[in-house]
């Protein structure tokens, strides 16, 4: 997946915890779980805008594209 | 946000390793799949009991072939061996195209009782059905039409006024190939749904992992 979150870093800066974190914005362990190993497929807006508000950070600041080797090669 | 995720371990093989159902039922089955799967065990154990007795009388119309009388089934004398035979397999072959169907019908609503029936394997289970009724269809189609010619072949056959030729339906004296249309009608219902499910449950993959 060429676009990766970037949950661990902002989670360091932050000092909180994964669980923590899965209280405050209201999703389930398991679901942040999918997002910060890069699983998801897709994530909704209003999960962005709950990561972005607890983390006071901006979208910009939890994505980042990477170009895959395929992508790059092309 | 309204939406309420739970964790759970749903238990379909092919899910994924981290389970969780999103469905707002309150983590309670509902009482219709309830229900549902309460009747289709009612209907495994009858389909059963009719397996059990179409294959007593399987075995009864073997032993009439061996020229020997059981008492009580002296009105048989009138139908040739070889159209009983067929007729009980015919009658087999429906009771265990009934029971694997309801296996694979009682999957599916186990499926529906943990709150998340668009998984893969259900896909699969309907295809599995549509392919079972098919088959079921065609021995019935070639069985029946095998005792058809017979019938047509022996005028001197009668069985009007038979309750074996009202049983089978070889009494209406017609000319007719055994096709069943509304069987074919289900077995294109059940493709088409299959297909509705196979989608169904790539987009319920898409969206579990969607965060």
């Amino acid at each position: 997946m060429a676009i990766r979150v970037n949950l661990d870093l902002i989670l360091l800066e932050k000092r909180m915890s994964l669980t923590e974190l899965a209280d405050r914005v209201g999703i389930t362990l398991a679901n942040l779980s999918i997002l910060k190993t890069g699983k998801a497929r897709a994530m909704r807006f209003t999960t962005l805008e709950a990561l972005c508000r607890e983390l006071d950070c901006q979208p910009a600041d939890l994505l980042i594209y990477e170009a895959d080797d395929e992508e790059a090669a092309n | 946000m309204s939406r309420k995720n739970t964790d759970s371990s749903l238990s379909d093989g092919d899910d994924l390793a981290i389970d969780f159902d999103d469905v707002a039922l309150d983590g309670q089955p509902l009482r219709s799949a309830m229900a549902l799967d309460i009747f289709l065990a009612f209907m495994n154990v009858l389909a059963w009991v009719w397996l059990a007795l179409m294959l007593i009388g399987f075995g009864i119309a073997l032993f009439l072939a061996t020229g020997q009388m059981i008492p009580g089934f002296e009105t048989l004398a009138d139908v040739p061996e070889r159209v009983l035979i067929i007729i009980l397999g015919v009658r087999v072959t429906g009771a265990v195209v009934a029971i694997l169907v309801l296996y694979e019908l009682r999957k599916i609503s186990a499926t529906l009782l943990r709150g998340d029936p668009f998984v893969p394997r259900n896909a699969a289970r309907l295809r599995r059905i549509w392919i079972t009724v098919a088959i079921g269809e065609i021995i019935f189609t070639i069985l029946m039409f095998m005792v058809t010619v017979y019938v047509w072949n022996n005028p001197d056959l009668n069985f009007a006024n038979h309750w074996f030729g009202e049983m089978t339906g070889l009494n209406e004296g017609e000319k007719k190939i055994p096709l069943r249309w509304e069987v074919w009608s289900l077995v294109l219902i059940l493709i088409v749904l299959a297909q509705v499910f196979r989608q169904g449950a790539d987009m319920r993959e898409q969206e579990k992992l969607t965060v």
